[in-house]
């Protein structure tokens, strides 16, 4: 039942590398079941005061040391690979996912290497009676050197090409499971696994014992000689695959094999590796190797990961703290006890625990990690589905070296860095883990899509607000600064005209104000007796209309643009599906564009005047108040255009005011009118200008 | 058309000789578009659009793109005075456009004084030069006087769009960190820098988002 369940975490875990929430998820979902299970994690170890629960997680540790140590043989072979693989890879979003996941996976793994530091030895002394049996093992490994040697060398291939922890880890834990099974045999938590001989897990124990107690290096000649054995399972075997439940049954069948090839080639080499790195040189079985200075490879590696460590502890530690997983907490306890075993084995990893340990200093105080598994319950599906993880990884591995399983919080810590990026304490995250009541997927997306649609209504209600605006869109179309040029070029005028008439003396000045108040005359549209009225104007299009009035003007223009607008106009209009709502928008929006553009041809003709080698101000004046009359009166044809079609309209428009909307189309035709007059009037001084 | 939500306006004006490229430039910036044949411009045009600086604030660019004839030289100078900046514009393969540049950058001083608008000095038609023109300003000439002039300078090409946005992003920017830093301000009876959603009729943005209602419906 539990090492099913925790099967699934495992399988989960794998997916994750697709989305750590999904991960979530499907943990929270198998939570309880391993409690009961009483897997040999560290709460059923303190739980069973038999041996037996202590041996599970023993064995585990092993298996989980097994996966890092071969990681850290990719590191070693171009040492610090897996790291610079780590690092390349920081940037690609896939892999944050990815690394996500082992980060986790790493994360496990390292408070279970702090436990195994700090069980193995006392523990096994203690409570396993195997430990007569380790001299043994210790032979038998220096006979299998050179098998396990061609087998780590295609290890360490699978484990280059796999750039992600976690596709490492999972396909040495492939390698690795059978031994498991055939190690904890009598556990609770492993019924279904084929019981094995005390042998294996004594020989495991001593190896962990190894590991524990001897130089980096040996303990990675150790951890290449386990996983080695499994070479053949390992080859295409991924995580899943590994835990699946059918999985472990079929397992069952190559255990013996396994056993067997554990017994015999293993302990071999086992012992083989714990001898001198020298040695190894020395031996023509190894002669690949010779150059590489295996020692060197391997300090290196342990270096480079141990660095790594502290920060992932540290961000760990935020994590957990912020999350407020009661495990985690448990698990840095055991941290203190593991600086103790830690100091015995190398430098490099012993700082390295030790400034974990300074990191979680109220940790320290708890003894009892069982206390905490209640409350982890209380916490939620997540804590306890970590717990099954958890316990899985640690009843799995036996054999593990330890700068291997640094190289894999390497990576941990790595995806730590890539996921607060942005993030800073993982508070987005966090929230998202820690929140029971998160949303489920359907929920979040009718979420998003009833905010796109509020924003779009918004959006649209602004559109049109803008859209029946006048003078935004008079300003849009550039009316309103060809207004403000053409005022420029007025204002100018008037004062060319009043520092021309400053310095003329009385008589001249006389005769000149004369004539300007004459032009003045001339523009006064209200007084203008021309009678456009007439029949022969009213049959007139528009743009006959206007090419005549330009004529006199005397400069090259034309009102065509004007034309085409109006003709625009007519053409949209033709829609019979329009509602009047539209067609009010198109009202105000045609009134603002008409009169943009005759502003701007006000402005044009004002400024080709002003360049204009030979004025004639009658014929000008006369010209543009033709114009000024055509186009104000265009304001009234528009707005009589757009009222008639809304009056006339069959399409419904629900909630709108066919009264207010007439009203509106009214006004601002008036409103345009009196931009012409404006624009007019701001001509005169141009016309003025020419007569001096 | 430009949408109304901005923070601020600047007023920028292009000058520089005929058929050096000014309409061209201002038409990529805005459109996004070329025309290889185009109308000489009559006294000034005007572009918009709306461009972000650095720290997201919205500008509103309203381009004045003065023509660049001889002809016009009296109209388009009183055109200067509201300008906050001022695209000083040639073309790297018209040596006499380039020669000309201190008269318009003393024309633009003089006019817009007592105000100091930013100067760029833009260089066009750079995809003549690719395909085998004859280059007679030599880019290290043409930053040697922008250096010598204390203003940003950059070759473009309407053409293909070559460093287009960058000419009136760095003008925007420049003059954007001159309002941070206090040199310039809003003033009234200027029109070089103005704040957002000035409306004629004092209708500010609020009043017309919140028209809808009245105007278009019940």
């Amino acid at each position: 039942m539990s090492t099913s369940d925790s099967a699934d975490d495992f399988d989960s875990a794998d997916d994750k590398l697709a989305g750590a929430k999904k991960k979530l998820g499907s943990r929270s979902s198998k939570p309880l079941n391993r409690s009961i299970g009483s897997d040999s994690d560290d709460d059923c170890g303190y739980r069973a005061p038999d041996n037996m629960a202590y041996q599970t997680p023993t064995s585990k540790h092993y298996k989980i040391r097994d996966s890092p140590s071969q990681l850290s043989k990719t590191g070693g072979m171009p040492p610090g690979k897996t790291k610079m693989e780590t690092d390349a890879d920081n940037n690609k979003a896939v892999e944050k996912d990815t690394r996500n996941a082992n980060n986790k996976v790493d994360q496990l793994s390292k408070d279970f290497k702090r436990k195994t530091k700090l069980r193995n030895p006392s523990e096994s002394s203690d409570d396993m009676p195997q430990d007569g049996k380790s001299p043994v093992v210790k032979s038998a490994e220096k006979n299998s050197g050179a098998i396990s040697r061609s087998k780590r060398t295609q290890e360490q291939r699978k484990l280059k090409e796999s750039s992600l922890g976690a596709k490492k880890l999972g396909a040495k834990k492939i390698d690795k499971l059978p031994e498991v099974n055939n190690k904890t045999p009598n556990k609770v938590i492993n019924k279904h696994i084929s019981n094995k001989g005390n042998t294996v897990m004594s020989l495991q124990q001593e190896l962990d014992q190894c590991v524990d107690n001897k130089s980096g290096q040996e303990k990675v000649g150790s951890g290449r000689s386990d996983s080695e054995e499994p070479a053949e399972l390992m080859s295409n075997l991924k995580f899943k695959d590994l835990f699946k439940p059918d999985g472990w049954e079929n397992m069952k069948d190559n255990v013996e094999d396994l056993d067997k090839l554990a017994e015999d080639k293993f302990k071999p080499v086992l012992n083989k590796l714990s001898s001198s790195v020298e040695e190894e040189n020395s031996n023509s079985s190894w002669g690949g190797w010779g150059g590489w200075g295996v020692s060197s490879l391997i300090n290196t590696a342990t270096a480079s990961v141990s660095s790594l460590t502290t920060h992932v502890s540290q961000g760990l530690s935020i994590l957990e703290e912020t999350i407020g997983v009661p495990d985690p907490v448990k698990l840095a306890e055991t941290e203190t006890y593991a600086d103790d075993e830690t100091k015995s084995v190398d430098a490099i990893e012993e700082d390295a625990v030790d400034k974990e340990s300074s990191e979680l200093p109220s940790e320290e105080t708890k003894d009892n990690p069982i206390q905490y598994l209640p409350t982890s319950f209380g916490f939620g599906n997540f804590m306890s589905g970590v717990t099954t993880l958890t316990k899985l990884v640690e009843s799995t591995s036996n054999k593990v070296i330890a700068g291997g399983l640094d190289t894999l919080e390497v990576i941990g810590k790595k995806t730590m860095e890539v996921l607060q990026e942005g993030d800073p304490g993982l508070k987005k995250k966090r929230a998202l883990l820690s929140d029971p009541n998160k949303p489920n997927l359907s929920k979040i997306l009718r979420e998003a899509k009833e905010k796109a649609d509020v924003e779009e209504k918004m959006l649209e209600e602004k559109n049109m607000a803008k859209r029946v605006r006048f003078e935004s869109l008079f300003d849009d179309y550039q009316g309103l600064v060809h207004l403000e040029a053409l005022e420029i070029l007025s204002k100018e005028c008037k004062m060319k005209i009043q520092t021309h008439l400053d310095n003329l003396d009385i008589d001249d000045l006389s005769y000149l104000q004369g004539v300007l108040e004459e032009v003045e005359t001339l523009c006064d549209i209200e007084n203008d007796n021309y009678d456009d009225d007439d029949d022969e104007n009213k049959n007139k299009s528009l743009e006959q209309k206007l090419e005549e009035s330009c004529k006199d003007l005397g400069i090259e223009i034309n009102y065509s643009k004007l034309v085409d607008v109006w003709n625009d106009m007519n053409s949209e209009l033709e829609d019979e599906k329009l509602t009047n709502r539209e067609v009010f928008a198109k009202a105000i929006a045609g009134l603002a564009r008409f009169t943009a553009y005759s502003v701007e041809r006000f402005h044009k003709t004002a400024e080709l005047l002003l360049i204009k080698k030979r004025r004639s101000t009658v014929n000008e004046s006369d010209s543009l108040i033709q114009i000024t009359k055509i186009l104000s009166s265009q304001m009234v044809s528009i707005s009589n255009l757009y009222s008639s079609k809304i009056d006339k309209n069959k399409v419904e428009t629900p909630k709108f005011d066919i009264h207010i909307g007439l009203t509106t189309i009214t006004k601002e035709a008036n409103n345009a009118y009196s931009y012409i007059q404006e624009a007019f009037m701001l001509l005169i001084p141009i016309v003025q200008v020419g007569v001096l | 058309m430009v949408e109304p939500i901005f923070d601020y306006q600047f007023r920028l004006i292009l000058i520089g000789d005929s058929t050096v490229g000014k309409s061209s430039l201002l038409k990529y910036f805005t459109d996004g578009k070329f025309a290889e044949l185009s109308d000489p411009t009559v006294g000034v045009d005007f572009f918009a659009r709306l461009i972000e600086v650095k720290d997201g604030t919205r500008i509103k660019l309203q381009l004045w793109d003065t023509a660049g004839q001889e002809r016009f030289r009296s109209i388009t100078k009183s055109y200067y005075r509201n300008s906050v900046g001022a695209l000083l514009v040639y073309d790297v393969c018209n040596r006499a456009s380039f020669e000309h540049i201190p008269r318009w950058m003393m024309e633009a001083r003089r006019h817009i004084e007592p105000h100091r608008p930013v100067f760029c000095l833009v260089g066009c038609k750079l995809d003549l030069v690719a395909n085998g023109g004859r280059r007679e300003v030599s880019k290290e000439e043409a930053r040697a006087f922008a250096d010598q002039y204390g203003v940003h300078h950059v070759e473009t090409s309407a053409k293909t769009g070559l460093n287009v946005e960058e000419a009136f992003r760095t003008v925007t920017q420049e003059v954007y960190n001159r309002i941070q830093n206090g040199e310039y301000k809003v003033e009234d009876g200027w029109d070089g820098i103005k704040t957002g959603f000035a409306r004629p009729g004092g209708l500010d943005f609020n009043l017309v988002e919140a028209e809808p209602a009245k105007s278009s419906c019940c």
